[in-house]
């Protein structure tokens, strides 16, 4: 980790490298003794779990061990996290070109709704948005949309792409079979998380397209371009390089804002390590392991955004 | 940025030291010092579960957990306002007994061996004794816990109600969909939603819970019990002289309501007893508890501004109240439930 970052210049100086490695150093020395004296004890980790998890991609049941819950909720904050920045930066492009129409109406309104998703605190909405899913009809009284598309308060039930076709999903009992399923947990967290954070990035990606200085403009027209090539072109790719350093910060909010799926009962890394801190007593060493897992992926976010913001300076800067 | 985030990592080795420094408890001084020298109990209790432990509306601290630990503050002060609520989740509340911020956890959590030996808890006695199972919308045409094959069950994550429902689900070779909640109101809510077709613990917490529903009637809860559960107040293993005025407290409760002892009639018989065993538990004959530190006459005190354990139960949970629990189990020993306590001398 920080051979790498020592070779990447100015955004990894020595310094920096130096002062991670050593707090990595001084934490791991100070696990490793805490354990060393018998303070702390990993021993749980392969112990058998005790308790379903709502929400899993890899497959889980209660007789696997607390590692492999830990794994399964470590994988659902990548996934929910990875799934909201994409769906961030779609809403986020929407609300800035909207914002750049210059039409009165769709400016006032898209700066009004920016204005309230930033004011709003994210677990509010979050909450509000699950509530309205909750409020969807059960499986059971549920219409079908598209006879393939099935919304209910236990899930959104998809259609699935299969080796035999398109598989819809149909009510078999007391629940839905075949399609694929999006908890309303999930939904509603994933849904909250990505409209909050394009209100971010489209502030963001809107300042930087102002930033640009004028002189471009000119220089584009100068050179025959067409307004619109002109912003595709020569205007946007700049603003883009310029809006990564601070989008950045979003994303890693948006990966550490998964935990607010707890306030929603999705099975995210703070719930499951809540169940195993209950069931096991070992509170201490679960929230280690949350702060490393939350550390690790974050550190991945922001190295990942950092490197890939190097080489676009490398080409247009 | 990026200096901020550097800077902030020194907060990690710290957290380290410190969050250790924390949660390993100071060995100076016991549960009942601390009380003493506070003059008040820290009762660790629901976020509101009406009958057990929830404010009424004019935000007192209301139900059978509650009164327990209202007698544990006359048996040790003479006066029942000395408690301190705290209001607690459920995966708060064993971090918050270990580091010290409550004294007691008084909020219907279930005995399992596992706790009591395990995970350094003790349990000094029991406020009622249960089992677990199921409530669903009456619109289900469902009664028993066998029809519930392939349903979707709303449970609390990490507590051994889940374990149990997990239990019960693997023995049968059923499958399930659980929908694990870490708040209580939240999952109750969701299940009045339709969010699940049942949710899952012991009767009374599902009573509790159904009367404030919009339309208590639309929901049954089922009689068969998939286990059996010890409820009872929490407290920390390794401090015996605390474990012991919970216990002795909670013996006492059950043995004034043995012997008849009222609070309509406990003042009358301070002066008037004649029975060598009431007499003992009044403090007339003898210093049952002094060795723990409690005075003279607590017992008679706690059954004067509290009651006996059946008249905490008929008030907060019994037949007369929204919740309506028979007795049952929790009945005396003489009447054919569990509850007793041994002797006074």
């Amino acid at each position: 980790m920080t051979g790498q970052s020592r070779g990447t210049g100015q955004w990894f100086s020595t310094g920096k490298a130096a002062t991670v490695f050593v707090v990595v150093l001084a934490s791991v020395a100070a696990m490793m003794w805490l354990l060393f004296d018998g303070v702390l004890a990993l021993d749980f980790l392969v112990a058998q779990a005790n308790f379903e998890v709502s929400d899993t991609l890899i497959r889980f049941s209660s007789t696997d061990a607390n590692a492999r819950a830990i794994a399964a909720g470590i994988l659902n904050v990548v996934v929910v996290g990875s799934f909201a920045s994409v769906l961030a930066c779609v809403f986020a492009a929407g609300l800035t070109l909207l914002r750049l129409t210059g039409q009165s109406p769709l400016v006032e309104m898209t700066r009004a709704f920016v204005d309230i998703i930033r004011g709003v605190p994210l677990l509010l909405q979050i909450v509000a948005l699950y509530f309205s899913l909750l409020a969807l009809p059960p499986p059971s009284s549920a219409t079908p949309v598209m006879d393939c598309l099935l919304l209910t308060n236990r899930g959104l039930y998809l259609p699935m792409l299969t080796i035999s076709g398109i598989e819809c999903p149909a009510l078999a009992g007391f629940r839905v079979d075949g399609g694929f399923r999006i908890s309303i947990e999930m939904s509603a967290l994933v849904l909250g998380l990505s409209v909050y954070a394009a209100a971010f990035l489209s502030e963001i990606l809107r300042g930087a397209i102002l930033a640009v200085p004028n002189g471009q403009w000119d220089a584009a027209r100068a050179l025959g371009l067409k307004p619109i090539r002109t912003f595709f072109l020569v205007i946007l790719p700049q603003a883009l390089v310029a809006s990564i350093p601070p989008a950045t910060s979003v994303f890693a909010g948006v990966y550490k804002n998964t935990s607010l799926g707890i306030a929603i009962g999705y099975s995210d890394l703070m719930m499951i390590s809540n169940s195993i801190i209950t069931i096991t007593g070992r509170a201490f060493e679960m929230m280690a392991i949350v702060c490393i897992a939350f550390f690790i992926v974050n550190y991945s976010v922001n190295t990942g955004l950092t490197l890939f913001h190097q080489r676009l300076l490398k080409r247009y800067g | 940025m990026r200096q901020l985030d550097v800077k902030c990592l020194w907060a990690v080795p710290l957290g380290l030291v410190l969050g250790m420094a924390a949660s390993v408890p100071a060995a100076a001084g016991t549960v009942v010092d601390a009380i003493n020298s506070r003059s008040e109990i820290r009762c660790g209790v629901s976020q509101g579960t009406p009958g057990f432990s929830a404010p009424d509306s004019a935000g007192n601290w209301k139900g059978l957990d509650v009164e327990i630990c209202e007698a544990l503050a006359v048996a040790m002060f003479n006066d029942k306002s000395k408690v301190d609520w705290i209001s607690l989740q459920f995966s708060q509340v064993f971090p918050a007994l270990n580091s010290g911020d409550i004294d007691l956890i008084n909020r219907s959590i279930l005995k399992t061996v596992g706790r009591d030996v395990d995970m350094g808890l003790e349990y000094p006695g029991v406020t009622y004794f249960s089992g677990q199972t199921f409530m669903v919308p009456k619109a289900l045409n469902v009664t028993k816990p066998q029809q519930l094959n392939g349903a979707t069950i709303c449970v609390l994550g990490g507590t051994g109600t889940q374990a149990t429902l997990n239990d019960y689900f693997r023995e049968k070779g059923f499958t399930y969909t659980p929908a694990v909640f870490e708040d209580q109101d939240l999952m109750y809510q969701a299940y009045e939603q339709g969010r699940c077709d049942a949710v899952t613990t012991e009767p009374p917490i599902l009573a509790s819970r159904r009367s404030v529903f919009q339309a208590p009637g639309d929901h049954l809860i089922m009689e068969e019990l998939i286990s059996k559960e010890i409820v009872g107040p929490i407290v920390k293993h390794g401090d015996d002289e605390w474990r012991d005025l919970v216990k002795v407290v909670l013996w006492g409760l059950v043995a004034l309501e043995e012997e008849g002892i009222t609070q309509a009639n406990a003042a009358e018989l301070r002066k008037t007893a004649t029975k060598p065993e009431v007499r003992r538990m009044l403090g007339l004959e003898g210093e049952l508890g002094k060795g723990i530190g409690l005075r003279t006459g607590w017992l008679a005190d706690v059954a004067e501004k509290v009651g006996n354990y059946g008249e905490i139960y008929d008030r907060n949970v019994g037949p007369n109240t929204p919740l309506g629990l028979k007795r049952g189990l929790n009945a005396l020993w003489k009447d054919g439930g569990l509850m007793i306590s041994p002797p006074f001398r």
